[in-house]
């Protein structure tokens, strides 16, 4: 078990999802009034459909999806992300390392905008990939990885 | 060994004259003076976020007693230092065997002199490196750890250089520091080979460790240190030898004070295996898989070292441990669950462990919640302060939520003891307050702490630099008091509570907190039922478990 404790990104390189499209419709309903036996004339305004906005990385340290991994040397190496939804929906944070899985929400920081963990000088984590999940709790969600390299 | 072309070396990484700001209280990045750090002395770790326009790498400031509000915090620069690095390799151990060049891999640290926030790196496989660093104005060692330690020694710089690029550094062959690992096996001596150790030696009060190396498969090791002086010798133990042996972790002093080098043989006593079994299971008896289980002795049969070894359960929930005998506390340790505390960690303390040991079933604990209502300075109920418990030990997970606009939080957590941080959404009502709760369960109320104001703002040549994370340290005991970030105009704010002058800080720390009527309600019951009832629920439901089963066995094994 490796212990963590607890101490402008670029455009590319992000990974952004979905897990399946979200639609926001507006509250009122096409109204279909029978014209003719084969159709309907339709009134009312065309339902617009929105898609909600995957949260925006606002900074981040290390520089993330790096090909060049992050030296840890004896002092450790914290590692934070800040990030806002545009939508105000809550970001939550999922941090997980290659070998381990998911190992925690990592610790609050920026009146919880940001979430940090704090990696230790452990010769486990050498070569694993660090993941930052943020997701809005509205099927968008941004991932940001870091490779490890521990000295 | 000729001194003159001995490894210690003159060198100094320097940085070039201090910046100017608009602010007031103008930072000065000096160095703390060498006779000690005065009291309320802060140091500042910022770390700006990563950008692709201007490399700014974490670094400290150091900020005097008693002026902390409208700090102009200019960020150094970076700079860096590139070159080949090179060692002297002896083929054969006595002095004055023949030696080649040859490049060097190595791990490299920048170390500075008052404890700031230093720079890694290290050496490609043909030697080169690049070392970029904070451009302090004060001193910095430069550490060079050979990635094989027998090749040639740590070596620790102290010295100025103007130099830039081109810095070609050699290292001698310094001085070895060899001898043979035993332990005792069927009362027999035996050789442990595969054994992993480090060298360590203090640099500026910073421990600096050598990488790892290892016994030969008779036992052997050999490393190497750059100069003459004291050093300790790290056995890393808990890991097998190539032969499976278990080996105990110990720390032995070694004073090298000829040039023909020191022989440090250590014999570890009896190693003869001890093995544990069990089942992880939840407070309904359900098997659990999900899970650690961490060993660490308290005292072994063979008197030496000391032992942590962590296992897994398989699937239906068991897990055999390879152990030295001897008494353990155990610690059974959920892994973390996204979906929630469903199960708390459960610690049994005192086991005693003989060959062939079943533990029986060890029950994961049932979660708790952390209840109560923060209160600000002035007793006033404190809305929107984040709540943070982190457990003291086994996962160190983290808990954290909001309290409400009657200062009230519940959250759900482990039933461990923790380190519940509270940090005020608005500087004005109160410091970032530490309080040590030993039983979540018994906590009724925090209060903050009144604190000192910290404040200021980031920049780098006149730019605001935002979101940079700043910590704030007591500069004496490098306790974290707070952290903040920086807004879109590089300014911060935040309250922390001082550690009382000339108090051991890990008290003061928790008696500011506790100092109030409230937060000593909660530790006081706390200290009182709550963990007496946690713990001795704990280790009275799993000790007697253990103990019995282990005694049973143990008398039965004897007649």
């Amino acid at each position: 078990m490796t212990r963590l404790s607890w101490a402008l990104p670029t455009a590319g390189g992000l990974s952004c999802g979905k897990r399946a499209p979200s639609r926001v419709l507006p509250l009122w309903h096409t109204l279909c009034f029978p014209v003719l036996a084969s159709g309907c004339l339709y009134l009312g305004p065309t339902p617009t459909l929105e898609n909600n906005l995957p949260p925006v990385v606002k900074a981040a340290d290390p520089l993330p999806d790096q090909a060049e991994a992050i030296l840890i040397g004896p002092a450790g190496q914290p590692v934070y992300v800040l990030a806002e939804d545009e939508e105000d929906d809550e970001v939550r944070f999922t941090w997980s390392l290659s070998n381990e899985g998911i190992v925690g929400r990592g610790y609050p920081v920026s009146d919880g905008l940001g979430s940090q963990i704090d990696l230790a000088y452990d010769p486990e984590l050498d070569g694993q990939t660090l993941r930052c999940f943020l997701d809005d709790g509205e099927n968008d969600y941004v991932t940001l990885t870091w490779h490890l390299e521990v000295l | 060994m000729n001194r003159s072309c001995a490894t210690l070396l003159l060198l100094l990484v320097t940085s070039g004259c201090g910046q100017e700001s608009a602010f007031d209280n103008e930072m000065t990045g000096a160095r703390a003076p060498d006779d000690g750090i005065p009291d309320g002395t802060l140091r500042i770790d910022v770390s700006p976020p990563a950008s692709d326009t201007a490399i700014l790498l974490p670094q400290s400031h150091i900020v005097p007693p008693d002026n902390y509000d409208g700090l102009g915090i200019d960020l150094y620069g970076t700079r860096s230092v590139s070159g080949v690095l090179t060692a002297q390799v002896t083929h054969g151990w006595t002095l004055g065997a023949p030696t080649t060049s040859e490049p060097l891999v190595a791990g490299i640290l920048g170390l500075p002199a008052d404890g700031s926030l230093g720079a890694v790196a290290q050496s490609a496989e043909d030697g080169s490196f690049v070392l970029s660093y904070p451009a302090y104005p004060s001193t910095m060692y430069v550490a060079f750890i050979p990635v094989d330690a027998a090749l040639a020694p740590l070596l620790v710089l102290d010295a100025p250089t103007y130099d830039r690029t081109g810095w070609d550094q050699e290292i001698a062959p310094g001085i070895p520091v060899y001898g043979r690992i035993t332990g005792t096996v069927d009362g027999v001596e035996a050789s442990l080979a595969g054994l992993s150790l480090r060298i360590t030696r203090v640099v500026s009060g910073q421990v600096v460790s050598s990488a790892p190396f290892t016994t030969d498969r008779t036992g052997w090791y050999v490393a190497r240190v750059d100069q003459l002086g004291e050093y300790t010798l790290e056995v890393v133990g808990g890991a097998s030898t190539t032969d499976g042996q278990l080996a105990p972790a110990l720390s032995v002093p070694v004073l090298v004070e000829a040039l023909e080098g020191v022989e440090v043989p250590i014999a570890l006593g009896d190693v003869e295996d001890a093995s544990a079994d069990g089942r992880v299971v939840d407070i309904e008896g359900a098997w659990i898989s999900a899970a650690y289980v961490r060993f660490l002795s308290k005292s072994l049969d063979s008197g030496i070292g000391a032992l942590e070894v962590e296992v897994e359960p398989n699937a239906q929930g068991r897990f055999i441990a390879d152990l030295l005998p001897g008494v353990y506390d155990i610690e059974v340790i959920p892994r973390y669950d996204a979906d929630g505390v469903v199960a708390s960690a459960a610690r049994y303390e005192n086991v005693r462990v003989v060959d062939g040991i079943g533990l029986g079933e060890l029950s994961l604990g049932a979660p708790t919640r952390l209840t109560g209502k923060v209160l600000d300075a002035n007793a006033e109920p404190a809305a929107d302060v984040q709540v943070v418990a982190t457990e003291v030990g086994f996962g160190a997970y983290v808990y954290y939520g909001r309290t409400g606009a009657d200062g009230s939080f519940d959250l759900p957590v482990a039933d461990v003891p923790m380190v519940v941080t509270l940090t005020p959404a608005q500087s004005a009502s109160g410091a970032v307050t530490h309080v040590e709760v030993d039983a979540p369960s018994t906590v009724t109320s925090f209060q903050l702490d009144a604190g000192v104001s910290v404040s200021g703002r980031i920049a780098y040549e006149g730019t605001a630099i935002p979101y940079a994370s700043v910590q704030v340290y007591d500069a004496g005991s490098g306790v974290l008091l707070g952290q903040a970030f920086s807004d879109e105009s590089g300014g911060f704010a935040l309250r922390v509570s001082l550690p009382e002058p000339s108090h051991d800080l890990g008290d003061t720390g928790a008696d500011t907190g506790a100092d109030t009527a409230s937060t000593d309600t909660a530790s006081d019951s706390g200290a009182d039922s709550g963990s007496d009832t946690a713990s001795d629920t704990a280790s009275d439901s799993g000790a007697d478990t253990a103990a019995d089963s282990g005694a049973d066995s143990a008398a039965d094994t004897a007649r």
